[in-house]
């Protein structure tokens, strides 16, 4: 029967895909839609500054040395018997919120009144060795609190530190140099220390990918499911679809739908990305170096970072992901006889992608090799679970490559499913067909 | 060769909805689909359509099995749908791309039709004064502040956007008011002398007598009556009888055991067995001197074939 029974022919297609994207960028729902999406991207790197800054500011202020509330000691009596020279310019009081405290050397310390603090420096020998005594008193009824005044003692250590090695005839370089930090790590597991000396992925670091690419991938197939539903629904209960083909065959119309809507999802995507890094370099501009360092973790550029392969693993997954529940979604909404049932239809395609997503979410944590395999090759989880643990080196390639494998036939086998029932589907007023119908008026031929 | 349609059926489950249907156009004109509702006519054209896939049957234009591909063909279905939030501009070219018309082409033919067919106000920005003696630009409509007869007539331009050859109408005439009805059959009458092969389906019998040549009357999935329009009504005989007089006759009707319709100012509608029938009493008129004023001696309507066909297929069933 020539062309007219040729279901895959995909003539027209070009035209349905123009047409969607033309009115999907019309339509001031999903016209709002991207901008908002790229406007947050734009905004999540200030806002999340402002946030940090909000939150440094208060941990600030909960710093007794650094708040900007004045503490309210007026003098500070230093009696010192400790042989080292203890000059105020070393105790650095200049900035801190003892800014106002007049310093007072004595040689016995008086009375203390409400506002005043003494500080008795002495030499003493703890076990055995000879050591310093930095002790601060307060007067029984002192305005001063017990905590500010131990804030002030910890902080006049590092000020008498310099003042003893002046003491001992070391210059100001070799002080800088003993005084100089030691930096230590984060506390971090066995496990994320060998990952990191290895170069690999550790199991917290693969949940964490997981995590954020399932959520990608299950919004993007929600939001598709939803749309070819609702526009296959559309123009099968107007009937416009029965003008439509005798134009353009069925498959055309489906796919033609399908990659404009991924299309546009995509350059949702891209966008909000590109508004994101140039958001976070703008960001970066304006910010000062304390802040440059919190801001870090936003790098987008890390993306960039995970080389070509793995963005060619995760692109192509996140695609096939998208037409096997896409290709669905068509079927279902061609299935549906009146707008009430698309509602189901969405559910079941959303049941679908839940299936996906909660797996990809959990596996990872249990560290189990045979579920790894298992959900990486099951074609409706493996959009889920093979890119993370392919990028991730946590599955072996062989499985990766069977995972894909059986995804793009099942994609291919749903696609010519679709191709047969679309077209009987589309025109059929009668009632609602469930799933087992579908496959069985598949095998009625086409 | 035209179109040939041969030995359609169609069944959902047990159901036969379309029952073996043949019938073919070999030259240009207009063949009725006609049936009551649920006969099986949509579904009839939407396996010769390609719509809808057959049990058994082919459809054949040219010799080649009917497709888009190698028929230009125009549609206008029985259920007018427009996407109702894209504005119709959007949508008509839309249509036209998919028939394969370009763009430049499309926009002389838009013109063109919404002018025959008066929707330029539906279809192009119009300029309006306000109170101030301003002019401002008014938006076209959308669809869904259009009536059901526009958005027909909308279809109706969208149908003929490819110029096509094959034109299938399914109930094109209904929902349309008077002013419109006469401005779509004029265009028919067009296309019919432009040689184009047209299907119409419709339940307006007056209609389809003034357009069609040949016809299926279908019952209950079957085709019951099939034929040229005029063999069919005279394979019935003229049977339809109306006489006027200055006088009552109704006894010499009566005496001639012809049955009296109805009777208004000797006005009489008469059903007679034949033309046979009929002479006998125009001869009697004549030979009792009675002055005539009107004899006519008619076919049957289609009207009257249908329901005679299809209410004896009914009663059977």
């Amino acid at each position: 029967m020539k062309s007219s029974n040729n279901i895959y022919d995909l003539t027209g297609f070009s035209k349905v895909y123009r047409f969607t994207m033309e009115q999907t960028f019309k339509s001031p729902t999903y016209r709002t839609g991207f901008i908002m999406f790229i406007v947050m991207a734009f905004l999540m790197g200030p806002l999340t500054m402002l946030g940090g800054m909000a939150g440094m500011n208060a941990a600030m202020d909960s710093d007794v040395m650094t708040s900007s509330d004045k503490v309210p000691a007026s003098t500070m009596y230093v009696v010192n018997s400790s042989h080292v020279d203890f000059p105020e310019d070393l105790m650095n009081l200049d900035d801190t919120s003892f800014s106002d405290m007049k310093i007072s050397y004595t040689e016995e310390l008086p009375k203390l009144s409400s506002t005043e603090i003494g500080l008795v420096v002495s030499r003493k020998a703890v076990d055995g060795e000879d050591s310093y005594l930095l002790e601060t008193v307060i007067s029984d009824d002192s305005e001063i609190t017990p905590h500010e005044v131990e804030e002030l003692s910890s902080y006049l250590i590092g000020g008498f530190n310099d003042a003893r090695f002046v003491s001992a005839g070391v210059t100001e370089a070799q002080t800088q140099l003993l005084g100089s930090g030691i930096t230590t790590g984060a506390a971090q597991s066995e496990e994320d220390f060998l990952a990191a000396k290895d170069k690999k992925f550790s199991g917290r670091q693969v949940s964490s990918f997981a995590t954020v690419y399932c959520i990608v991938v299950f919004i993007l197939a929600t939001l598709s499911a939803s749309y070819v539903i609702n526009t296959v629904m559309e123009e099968k209960t107007s009937k416009l679809v029965e003008n439509l083909l005798v134009s353009v065959r069925p498959m055309a119309l489906l796919m033609g739908k399908i990659l404009a809507i991924m299309s546009y999802i995509v350059l949702v995507l891209v966008c909000a990305g590109v508004a994101a890094l140039l958001s976070n370099g703008l960001t970066k501009l304006i910010m000062n170096d304390r802040m440059k360092e919190m801001t870090s973790q936003f790098n987008f550029a890390s993306i960039a970072e995970m080389g070509v392969w793995r963005i060619i693993v995760i692109v192509l997954c996140l695609v096939l992901a998208f037409l096997l529940l896409s290709i669905l979604a068509g079927i279902l909404g061609s299935a549906c006889t009146k707008l009430e049932d698309a509602q189901s239809a969405v559910g079941t395609c959303t049941a679908f992608s839940m299936v996906g997503y909660f797996v990809g979410m959990i596996i990872p944590s249990m560290e189990n090799k045979t579920v790894d395999i298992i959900a990486s090759i099951l074609p409706i989880t493996s959009p889920f679970v093979a890119p993370v643990y392919a990028v991730t080196g946590r599955i072996e390639l062989w499985v990766f490559a069977l995972g894909l494998l059986i995804l793009i036939v099942t994609t291919l086998l749903l696609l010519m499913l679709g191709a047969k029932v679309y077209k009987k589907l589309i025109v059929n007023d009668s009632k609602k067909l469930g799933f087992l119908e579908i496959i069985k008026l598949s095998r009625e031929g086409a | 060769m035209g179109l040939i349609v041969s030995d359609l059926s169609k069944k959902y489950g047990d159901k036969t909805v379309v029952d073996h249907i043949s019938f073919s156009m070999e030259k240009p004109g207009v063949y009725a689909l006609l049936g009551t509702n649920g006969a099986g006519k949509t579904t009839s054209i939407r396996m010769i359509l390609d719509m809808l896939d057959k049990d058994t049957g082919t459809v054949t234009w040219n010799g080649q099995d009917l497709s888009f591909d190698n028929c230009n063909i125009g549609y206008l279905a029985e259920e007018r749908g427009l996407y109702q939030k894209y504005q119709l501009m959007d949508q008509i070219m839309y249509f036209g791309r998919l028939r394969g018309v370009d763009d430049a082409t499309l926009k002389t033919k838009i013109k063109y039709w919404s002018d025959r067919l008066k929707l330029d106000e539906y279809l192009y920005p119009s300029q309006i004064k306000d109170a101030r003696g301003r002019v401002k630009k008014v938006k076209p409509k959308s669809p869904d502040q259009l009536s059901k007869g526009n958005q027909q007539k909308i279809q109706f331009l969208i149908a003929m956007l490819s110029d096509p050859e094959l034109l299938v109408l399914d109930e094109p005439f209904s929902g349309l008011d008077p002013v419109n009805t006469d401005i779509l059959k004029e265009v028919v009458r067009e296309q019919i002398a432009a040689g184009k092969y047209i299907i119409m389906s419709s339940h307006q019998m007056p209609v389809v007598e003034e357009f069609c040549t040949d016809i299926t009357i279908m019952s209950r999935s079957k085709a019951l009556v099939q034929g040229n329009l005029n063999e069919i009504k005279k394979s019935y005989g003229r049977v339809n009888l109306s006489v006027k007089c200055e006088q009552d006759i109704s006894s010499i009707i009566q005496e001639l055991g012809i049955q009296i319709l109805s009777n208004k100012e000797f006005e009489y509608n008469c059903k007679v067995s034949g033309d046979e029938q009929g002479n006998a009493l125009l001869k009697k008129l004549v030979e009792m001197n009675i002055p005539v004023i009107r004899f006519d001696l008619s076919e049957l309507t289609l009207h009257e074939i249908f329901v005679k066909e299809v209410g004896a297929n009914e009663e059977q069933q």
